[in-house]
């Protein structure tokens, strides 16, 4: 066939795409980017993490770790503990689900030029599990940006935990930032569909979570039954922690203090509140493992993980309800305040 | 080089611009060899160098089988090439899974060899291409195919970048005599190839990725996982290894029929077939016809006796397990299968169970199916879990149901765990009630003819065939709406294809 039989294919395509990418487009500016900022603070929090390094932060805290740092501190209330002991500074949770020590190194270099005064690491007996890799597609979607040399010294430093990660560029691209914005689509799609069929104010907050797409909203809203708790805690995955010659997740958490201290950056470890339903199964060999590697990197830390009891978490994995938040932020404030 | 990629976009249109605006076949062929060879580089790295020398090895062997005429000569010719062949895929897919076994064993030779276990990282397409080589080499052997006599042409063959990572198996046969003629890029060829890329991207990247999450949250720890949860985590998997699997093989055969080349056809909705030997004409048939010609029929097939045949079958699929991988659960896998082989054949020889006919009605039909997917997602409960213990757990929990609904999932599988506690909230004289109406609604689509015909038309329509026929303002209203929906519904993270570990 001939080349004009050719080109209106070529051009019907062309314009296809272009239909489709405009549509694209639409659907995002007028559902995600108009709705952002009135979804959940984690979402605007994860996705504004680039924006949020690239500005100074003196006298800020920063707040990281994993799920349960997600999930027991509310930043609002720290910054009010604060102010009522004279501490300026905004409070920053940074926490990511499933986040663990090794794999906050890859934003680590940004974190020190954000240079908050306080960084409040949580850290979970759970977290230190020093099988758990980083998943090639953790650099991409939590970590863009992350500079080639930065990714060469992790791999050096940390090779066995980067099995599978792939040595190419995620600097994104204004286009691929466009791109990612889908993964709000749904929340945005439940925050208008709320709104506009009339779900009262709270509905509307309760379903708007951070939600990749084809998942239900995260709901954390009623504790499990004590049994259901009794029930659970067994089955929660739990490695022994292993000392820090072997186990990555320690070494990460070592060379973060360290880093971090050495930029005139105030660092506090919290080992996190845990349901009685997971403590019960931490061995005392390992609570010694980890008082003893966190005195011997000289870091001030303070041990939270039997403090609270049941009634503050919804589940036996440690993740705090509001009333636990309430109570564990306050304290946050008081540790950051000097006064814990 | 992933498809999904920009930079294969690219690499894409710059191989069709200058397909397009070359005369002869040969200059043609010389840009795909050296776009294939740029292709494989890209994604592998130095394994290129593997490729050339398969296809070398491969290609000498063709020409001495053409010049040999003494069949010991010819055999050991063919013994030869087999075993070069097969030794960097034994190498680099087996050894250390062998390491594994002797370690296991006490046997002095294993004391005495102590083999190191070594960091070896597979060379990605290394069991699709060599098979492609073995088949042609064997072809070749047994005079059903003549040599081919220019390097470059049966390189491009082995080397077809659309086929080169995950399938289809590509026989000499089928594609050599393709690479004749000049290829064309026209209309209706470019039509056809980019609906059926943008059908492969849609089952991968729509349906296959967003099942990901939910099979990995729940077979990264399955036990204490209560019944429904494993069943779903089974469903769920058959649902993304079949999308993610034809899905690829949907871009191959569109990348191909762009310059109208074509590939053998991999898959004919497999989760339709009514026994366990159909499902293996419907499932990785590429994967099927090669074990069943080079493995199944050489020793002896079902031509030396029952028990010999049951034996044959139980290699076949072992042999088809193990080329999915180095691992005990790809061995339990093919075993399983040729087991449910062994088992339908030992129904229809001795007890006189008749297989699928086409004489059968609707509701039988039905059945037949419904059976025999119950067993092929079992199996994929054991192709899924490397962990024998955990595979146990599961297989247990999937066949002896357990009905708990009400435990809440330990992991927090969002979506399927809010599906199956509603489920376990419902009354459960609403959920028999519901039950016993999905069933009887069955049954009557069974039993209507024309229904059952329309669900049939519906289910065995060639829908990216009949897409590529519309009139081109819907054809163009269809690649509008597939790429909305590939900017859309995607996760942010895409996992590799699934087949390119195989």
């Amino acid at each position: 066939m001939s080349d004009e039989a050719l080109y209106p294919e070529i051009v019907g395509i062309a314009l296809s795409v272009a239909i489709a990418v405009l549509a694209y487009s639409l659907v995002v500016v007028l559902l995600v980017d108009g709705n952002l900022e009135n979804l959940e603070p984690e979402t605007v929090r994860i996705r504004n993490m680039d924006a949020l390094y690239g500005e100074p932060h003196d006298g800020d805290v920063f707040v990281i770790g994993a799920s349960w740092v997600v999930e027991g501190v509310d930043a609002s209330i720290v910054e009010e503990g604060l102010r009522r002991r004279n501490v300026t500074g905004s409070v920053y949770n940074l926490g990511i689900n499933n986040d663990f020590p090794l794999s906050r190194l890859a934003e680590l270099d940004r974190l020190v030029a954000a240079h908050p005064g306080t960084v409040v690491l949580g850290l979970s007996y759970r977290a230190l599990n020093s099988r758990k890799k980083v998943e090639e597609n953790r650099l991409e979607t939590y970590y863009p940006g992350i500079p080639a040399d930065e990714r060469d010294r992790l791999r050096a430093g940390f090779a066995p935990a980067f099995d599978g990660a792939e040595e190419r560029s995620v600097t994104p691209t204004a286009f691929e930032h466009h791109l990612e914005a889908r993964k709000y689509l749904f929340s945005a799609v439940q925050l208008v569909a709320s709104t506009t069929l009339g779900h009262g104010a709270d509905e509307a907050a309760r379903t708007r979570r951070y939600t990749a797409n084809f998942r239900d909203p995260w709901i954390r809203g009623v504790n499990q039954s004590e049994d259901a708790k009794a029930a659970e805690g067994p089955t929660l995955e739990y490695e022994p922690v292993a000392p820090e010659e072997t186990n990555l997740q320690l070494r990460a958490v070592r060379y973060t203090v360290e880093r971090l201290e050495e930029n005139g950056i105030r660092v506090i470890v919290v080992g996190m509140p845990q349901d009685p339903a997971l403590s019960e199964r931490i061995p005392a060999e390992d609570r010694r493992t980890l008082a003893s590697f966190l005195d011997s990197t000289g870091v001030e830390w303070y041990d939270l993980e039997r403090v609270y009891p049941s009634r503050y978490f919804t589940d036996a994995a440690g993740h705090m309800n509001a009333a636990g938040r309430a109570a564990f932020s306050e304290r946050v404030a008081e540790m950051v305040a000097g006064q814990g | 080089m992933q498809f999904n990629s920009l930079e294969f976009f690219v690499f894409l249109v710059v191989v069709l611009v200058l397909i397009n605006s070359l005369r002869k076949a040969r200059y043609q062929q010389a840009v795909l060899l050296a776009g294939s060879y740029l292709f494989y580089y890209a994604t592998s790295g130095p394994f290129v160098l593997l490729l050339l020398f398969i296809t070398l090895v491969a290609f000498g062997a063709g020409d001495a089988l053409a010049r040999v005429a003494d069949p010991r000569r010819r055999k050991a010719v063919l013994a030869l090439t087999l075993a070069a062949l097969l030794l960097p895929l034994a190498f680099y897919k087996y050894y250390n899974f062998g390491v594994e076994i002797l370690g296991q064993l006490p046997l002095p030779l294993a004391y005495y060899l102590n083999l190191p276990a070594l960091e070896l990282l597979l060379p990605v397409g290394i069991s699709f291409f060599t098979f492609s080589a073995i088949s042609y080499v064997v072809d070749v052997y047994r005079g059903t195919l003549a040599p081919e006599r220019g390097l470059s042409r049966f390189a491009l063959f082995i080397s077809y970048f659309p086929h080169l990572l995950a399938g289809p198996i590509v026989r000499g046969g089928q594609f050599l005599p393709q690479l004749r003629d000049r290829v064309s890029l026209d209309g209706p060829a470019l039509r056809a190839g980019a609906t059926l890329m943008l059908w492969g991207f849609l089952k991968k990247f729509v349906i296959a990725d967003n099942c990901a999450p939910f099979v990995d949250a729940i077979f990264a720890d399955p036990v204490g996982l209560s019944s429904p949860y494993i069943v779903a985590g089974a469903l769920l998997f058959g649902v993304q290894i079949y999308c993610d699997f034809s899905g690829y093989v949907d871009i191959a055969l569109g990348t191909a029929a762009l310059v109208g080349l074509h590939l053998p056809e991999n898959f004919r909705r497999p989760y339709l077939a009514r026994s366990p030997g159909d499902f293996w004409r419907r499932w990785n048939i590429t994967l099927s016809s090669f074990i069943r010609d080079y493995i199944y029929i050489p020793l002896g097939g079902n031509r030396r006796g029952e028990g010999r045949t049951y034996l044959n079958l139980m290699a076949a699929m072992l042999v088809s397990g193990l080329w999915h991988g180095a691992a005990w659960n790809f061995v339990v896998w093919g075993g399983y299968h040729g087991l449910l082989q062994a088992v339908q054949r030992f129904g229809r020889t001795r007890l006189g169970i008749a297989g699928p006919s086409r004489e059968h009605g609707s509701l039988r039909i039905l059945v037949q199916i419904l059976v025999t997917q119950y067993f092929i997602f079992l199996g994929w409960i054991m192709f899924r879990v490397g962990d024998l213990s955990e595979m146990l757990y599961c297989v247990r929990k999937y066949v002896l149901f357990d009905f708990d609904f009400a435990t809440p999932s330990p992991t927090h599988i969002r979506g399927v765990s809010t599906a199956i506690e509603a489920i376990g909230g419902t009354d459960p004289v609403v959920l028999v009630l519901g039950l016993v109406a999905a069933v009887a609604a069955l049954v009557l689509l069974a039993r209507y003819r024309r229904a059952a015909e329309t669900v049939t038309g519906i289910l065995t329509t060639d829908w990216p065939g009949r897409v590529a026929s519309l009139r081109p303002r819907y054809w163009n209203l269809y690649v509008a709406c597939a790429v909305f929906t590939l900017l859309t519904l995607p996760p942010s993270a895409s996992p590799v294809f699934i087949y390119y570990q195989f």
